[in-house]
């Protein structure tokens, strides 16, 4: 057996399938279980081609892949200093270990923020040190060092790829040490060794190649949402526009694919149509960056990430609009108000009198301030509505203030609802529950570990439903919609009780008469 | 010049001092310039973050000075890290009080009453900085996740310190003491390089000989965080992106 065919016989998933618990409302830290998660892993790609796109190895493992190896790490270090700082500065103290939805989801303690780490920073000690690298291999418990073996390879497969970058254990850290950073790290380390990831990378592919994620002609993307605008015509009774390539429209606005292909989404896009009806000001939409998802996120891969975001800044010239409006979609919005400025700005073509970008949310509950909009709040009564807020908009985005991005979509949910109920104080804001399937984590072959990674907001949600009969999980983030969709019916609940905010707000909008 | 023990234990310790202080200073200075070296190239901020300079200092002081961040999961951890190195600082604080007065014993006088009851308050710091130790090692070892990501230096560490404590505090116990002025004038001695007799209290000797080794590991094990801490991009960078253009330096 070659290296290469070895490692693919290691990389294999061995679990496939996963029943979870029965949910009580509580999150009870579970005991160690060594290996609970190990078996599960996400397929390799093999696709020669788009392994060649992305820039990366075309046949597996690489022969000198050792060599590889620390090459990229070299490269990671001396790029990022986050990887290096946080590798050099863990003190142990153990606080972010049961704060992992993974780790509590499955008792599994290579989840552990800390020990996820260690599988890289390990490395560092052996290779990057004075004492490591003097040290015999022998001293490896001594100095807490890992040789580079295939076995290594999968525990860094295995466990790089259930850690969905969500950033919570971050915020219980004294220093504020970022999980993410080694695991995108890690990642592009394993994809610069040829063991890349085949679900988020081959979305990379689509993004990089055709700007959106499902490899849609603009043509195509035209149908759909013309479709949707036909539905929207019918339910309303309006000729309320979706428009596409307006050139000198106010506004562009960007949207996940889900937005326009899953139906819970969809419920948002109406929201956002109706919204800009009511507001008068001109949008549009673009064919050419018709999917704002940018899973160059995922990995340390700079050149990825810049490439994919530049599309919705050339779109944004091209067709001279003046401002910049982002939809519902988690890491999306990340990238888009956290990195763009650096990797593709300055944006001196659009106006500076509004954010550069907006979220659609800032849009919409600016618009309430000023009494643009109206609700009739009874359209919203079967529902009892609580706030997931998804973790790349928690935890590594702005939205106006310390704290825009909770209050922003909370005030727009209480101007469309009757009733509000938040779940449990340490399972929101900035110690939000990751929704488990972030990340690049889409893979179905990944249910397993979504499955016990979804569990302690499902326990979450359990409570405030037995308690205050809550029914409803609110949410602005793509995936969270997609991943909860496909989850309930796992806990025993259904897919109707995740949904938007602008769903709440397309449900409720008095549409008609301007307001001002 | 009659060559005994007595003249290998100032040679010792003397070396020990000085070949410490070297690579402390050597040490720190090499992992500054190393963490300096590799650039942020993008706004990674946590929540929650001031998008203003002022702000941000006021996020890291809440880190630093009540190990705001630390609250936020296990109080008994948060109780006893925060505990520990408060009065680790406020030990270290004393010590520098007793230099200086020393140093400028002409000019400054202070009482007998005050240095005796300062004296007793610094007893009582050194022995709840030692307990805190302590509970520091207990919920190590207690907890059943801790053996996934302790190693030997982690447990060393905390040992090394707390023996340094342990050996402090003894010394305020009048058996045990050593000789103040012998021991004051030592301490200049070291300073203004002018090496003479060690005084031969095993405490003493003991206590400077355990600092002095945990100055020399302080580079190159966790303690670093020390300095590292203010590096950190997840605290140290205003949430602004989008009004203020971060540049990537290797883009």
């Amino acid at each position: 057996m070659t290296p290469n065919e070895k490692i693919m016989q290691l990389l294999k998933s061995t679990e496939t399938h996963f029943t979870p618990p029965a949910l009580t409302g509580e999150i009870t830290i579970p005991a160690v279980c060594s290996g609970a998660s190990s078996g599960n892993r996400p397929h390799i790609m093999t696709n020669k081609e788009q392994l060649k796109t992305l820039g990366y190895p075309t046949d597996g493992l690489v022969d000198n892949w050792k060599e590889v190896f620390l090459k990229k790490m070299a490269e990671m270090l001396d790029k990022y200093r986050s990887v290096k700082l946080f590798l050099k500065i863990c003190s142990k103290c153990g606080n972010c270990a049961d704060k992992c939805h993974f780790f509590l989801g499955s008792g599994d303690p290579m989840n552990m923020p800390v020990a996820r780490q260690d599988l890289m920073r390990k490395v560092y000690k052996r290779y990057f040190t004075f004492s490591g690298v003097l040290g015999l291999p022998g001293y490896n418990s001594l100095l807490d060092t890992a040789e580079l073996t295939e076995e290594l390879l999968v525990l860094w497969y295995t466990y790089f790829y259930q850690c969905t970058e969500c950033r919570r254990c971050s915020v219980f850290c004294p220093y504020g040490i970022d999980t993410a950073e080694i695991t995108m790290a890690a990642r592009e380390i394993l994809n610069s060794i040829g063991l890349v990831q085949k679900n988020a990378h081959v979305l990379v592919n689509n993004e990089i190649t055709t700007g959106n994620n499902f490899r849609m002609s603009p043509l195509a993307f035209v149908d759909i949402i013309e479709s949707i605008e036909e539905d929207l015509r019918d339910e309303t009774g309006i000729n309320i526009r979706i428009p596409i390539d307006q050139h000198g429209a106010q506004v562009l606005m960007i949207l996940p694919s889900a937005d326009y292909f899953a139906p819970v989404n969809i419920e948002s896009l109406n929201g956002y149509a109706k919204v800009f009806h009511q507001s008068g000001i001109s949008w549009t939409l673009s064919s050419y960056a018709a999917d704002g998802a940018n899973f160059g996120l995922f990995a340390h891969n700079y050149e990825n990430m810049k490439k994919i975001n530049s599309r919705i800044w050339k779109a944004s010239r091209e067709l001279g609009v003046k401002r910049l409006i982002a939809g519902e979609c988690g890491h999306m919005w990340r990238v888009m108000s956290s990195f763009s400025n650096t990797m593709n700005g300055p944006f001196d073509w659009l106006s500076p009198k509004y954010p550069v970008p907006q979220h659609i949310c800032e849009f919409t509950y600016d618009l309430i301030k000023r009494g643009a909009l109206k609700f009739d709040k009874t359209a919203n009564d079967h529902l009892t509505p609580t706030m997931h807020d998804s973790c790349q908009i928690a935890r590594g985005s702005v939205m106006g203030g310390k704290y825009g991005q909770f209050e922003i979509p909370r005030a727009i949910i209480r101007a469309t609802c009757g009733k509000f109920v938040e779940m449990a104080e340490d399972t929101i804001r900035e110690k939000t529950f990751c929704c488990g399937a972030g990340g690049g984590l889409l893979g179905d072959e990944q249910l397993p570990v979504k499955l016990r990674g979804a569990t302690p907001r499902m326990q979450a949600y359990t409570k405030v439903k037995h308690e205050h009969g809550v029914n409803f999980i609110a949410s602005i983030c793509a995936y969270c919609k997609v991943q909860f969709t496909h989850l309930l019916p796992h806990f025993g609940y259904t897919e109707e009780e995740v949904g938007g905010v602008h769903k709440l707000v397309s449900d409720s909008i008095i549409l008609g008469a301007k307001n001002f | 010049m009659e060559i005994n023990v007595y003249t290998l234990i100032n040679a010792a310790v003397y070396l020990l001092l000085y070949v410490s202080t070297v690579v402390f200073i050597v040490g720190v200075w090499y992992q500054i310039s190393d963490i300096v070296k590799s650039p942020n190239p993008l706004v990674i901020p946590q929540t929650p973050q001031s998008d203003a300079l002022c702000g941000v200092i006021r996020g890291m002081a809440g880190d630093l000075f009540v190990f705001k961040s630390l609250s936020k999961g296990n109080f008994y951890l948060w109780m006893a890290g925060l505990t520990f190195h408060i009065t680790f600082a406020v030990l270290m604080g004393f010590h520098l009080f007793g230099l200086v007065t020393y140093l400028a014993s002409e000019n400054i006088h202070i009482s007998s009453e005050i240095m005796e009851t300062l004296s007793i308050i610094a007893s009582l710091i050194g022995v709840l900085f030692i307990t805190s130790l302590i509970a520091l090692m207990i919920i190590r070892s207690n907890d059943e996740k801790s053996s996934y990501y302790s190693g030997f230096f982690d447990y060393f560490v905390v040992m090394l310190i707390f023996m340094i404590g342990v050996t402090g505090v003894f010394m305020k116990i009048s058996a045990f003491s050593p000789n103040l002025p012998a021991v004051k004038n030592f301490m200049i001695n070291v300073f203004s390089i002018h090496p003479k007799a060690v005084p031969l209290n095993p405490f003493f000797i003991a206590h400077i000989s355990l600092v002095s080794i945990m100055l020399m590991v302080f580079p190159f094990t966790k303690l670093i965080h020390a300095v590292g801490f203010f590096f950190s991009p997840t605290k140290n960078m205003p949430n602004n992106p989008r009004t203020v253009r971060h540049i990537n330096v290797w883009d």
